[in-house]
């Protein structure tokens, strides 16, 4: 845990301010878990460009999923950059 | 913590203040760092404490409640709708127990001294660093005349998942043909703001199969549906023509246990089956603990942190707290378990000595509008500075543009989902 907060301080430090941090996804996993075999999917382990541009299609309507177009909408392009991390990498650092 | 001072934390937040602090915490894993008791294994107080465990493993959870299983109220309306028996939303705490070390004292609290750090139960004291209370909702059936605590037989609530719960599924499967049934919907707010619509239309999908000419009249106490009304109109206008009659302003004011009736201000109605939903309010001995303000029904919290604005060392999440406080977030399970996520932070970050996370939430609601499809309401909040409330993001709420049966698998897995996130 502790190197993957590490990690993403490193590599975030330099571009983003405000609140943003892992706790940003905390809410996500309500939805978005583990298990792989539901329509609702898991994000964990996902290139981290298809997860970045998946939600930045749908907060721009490019990409038609009624319910994460209206939740992209909640998180900025920079958010939307650490969650992407974050469900990329983070299953591993757990 | 003032709002002061809450302040110059916001306006001195950057990612190094947001993110040193969790470093420090894992690599400080030899120290004993306090004891955080958590009143209420439901939605808030197993978020809190499975977030308190991932981050600060050292720190020692407890959770206090009677119950020793984890029935879910989310998803119980499936089986009053007979899509789902009991034990398919029945959970047991061992993962939590085996693999995060927290641990589970089934008693039933009775009052708080804040003043001393001491909860206690029916049957200790139990002293505590952090107290999360996470009780719920307490029935309130003060307004309905001649009501008698044994009548709960005869007009089951089923408003917190279990007994009531078994009972109301197995009256709708035991009813006979041409009957009536009832439901009564108490003045918001209230827990689970569509669950008594998602029940209607759940119980009129099974007796459209399943009973002929029976009837199901919806006495709501508002003005109109209070969630996702169009959806739900459309559905039943649709599907239930001749099941359903939808009377607003009309909730009950009174029972008659001898012939089974409601009474609102207009008529009484007799019922082959009542589910009387009553106004709710926070658990009395918050009340008796000094935890809400005089004249409301619902605890006072920070909306920064679910801090209590009364006691010191208290937090309160979920269904219990006061929404002049928090903001207009629903009183639901999936914001009970982000509010637990944000309290469980604040919690660690307090018994740490350190800065403080901005909040952030989302809610994600599915309703069934039959045994076949579902509709759903979204929203992601963050925490308004200026009004010190969290707020919706705008554009980041809305509906489901219509009813599908997709919506329908995408609500028990979103169960299936949270129930792991929170319980294994």
């Amino acid at each position: 845990m502790r190197y993957f907060y590490l990690f993403l301080f490193f590599i975030c430090s330099n571009a983003f301010s405000d609140n943003l941090d892992t706790s940003l996804s905390l809410p996500c996993l309500g939805c978005h878990g583990k298990s792989t075999n539901l329509t609702i999917p898991s994000l964990y382990g996902l290139d981290e460009e298809y997860i970045y541009n998946s939600l930045m299609d749908y907060k721009l309507d490019n990409r038609t999923n009624y319910l994460m177009q209206l939740i992209s909408k909640g998180y900025s392009e920079q958010q939307i950059r650490i969650l992407s991390y974050y469900f990329s990498k983070g299953y591993n650092n757990e | 913590m003032n709002r002061r001072n809450l302040l110059k934390r916001m306006r001195n937040y950057s990612l190094f203040s947001s993110l040193i602090p969790f470093m420090d915490i894992a690599a400080s894993n030899a120290k004993s760092s306090g004891k955080v008791v958590i009143l209420g294994a439901g939605w808030g107080g197993l978020s809190a404490a499975k977030t308190i465990k991932k981050i600060s493993s050292e720190v020692e959870v407890i959770i206090i409640d009677s119950n020793k299983e984890f029935v879910s109220c989310p998803m119980s309306n499936w089986v009053i709708g007979q899509l789902k028996n009991i034990d398919d939303i029945t959970f047991n705490f061992d993962s939590l127990k085996n693999n995060y070390g927290i641990k589970f004292i089934h008693e039933t609290a009775i009052n708080i001294d804040p003043e001393k750090n001491i909860i206690i139960t029916d049957k200790q004291n139990i002293t505590y660093d952090k107290l999360i209370l996470s009780p719920g909702i307490q029935l309130d059936y003060s307004s309905i005349e001649n009501w008698n605590e044994n009548y709960i037989e005869d007009f089951p609530a089923a408003w917190k998942a279990g007994k009531e719960t078994i009972l109301l599924a197995n009256k709708i499967k035991n009813l006979k043909n041409g009957g009536v049934v009832a439901i009564s919907i108490p003045l918001g707010p209230y827990r689970c703001p569509p669950g008594p619509y998602e029940r209607a239309s759940l119980i009129a999908s099974y007796l459209k199969k399943n009973k002929k000419n029976t009837k199901l009249i919806i006495l709501d106490s508002n003005q109109k549906i209070v969630s996702k009304g169009t959806l739900f109109m459309e559905a039943w206008e649709d599907l239930y023509p001749d099941i359903i009659e939808y009377r607003s302003n009309s909730g009950v004011v009174g029972v008659d246990k001898s012939s089974s009736t409601f009474m609102t201000d207009f008529e009484d109605i007799r019922c082959d089956v009542a589910n009387l939903i009553p106004s709710q309010k926070a658990p009395n001995f918050l009340k008796d603990a000094g935890l809400i303000n005089k004249g409301s029904n619902w605890a006072a919290v920070n909306s920064y942190d679910f801090s209590s604005t009364i006691a010191d060392n208290i937090f309160i999440i979920g269904d219990a707290t006061s929404q002049s406080n928090v903001g207009r977030v629903p009183k639901s399970g999936y914001v009970a378990n982000s509010m637990g996520k944000v309290c469980g932070l604040a919690v660690v970050a307090e018994l740490f000595g350190l800065d403080k996370v901005s909040p952030s939430l989302i809610n994600t609601c599915y309703s069934l509008v039959s045994n076949e499809e579902g509709i759903s309401v979204s929203a992601v909040y963050d925490y308004n500075l200026e009004e010190n409330k969290i707020k919706s993001i705008p554009g980041a709420s809305g509906l489901s543009p219509a009813r599908s049966p997709i919506i329908k698998e995408n609500a028990w897995d979103w169960a299936t989902n949270i129930w792991e996130d929170m319980l294994s």
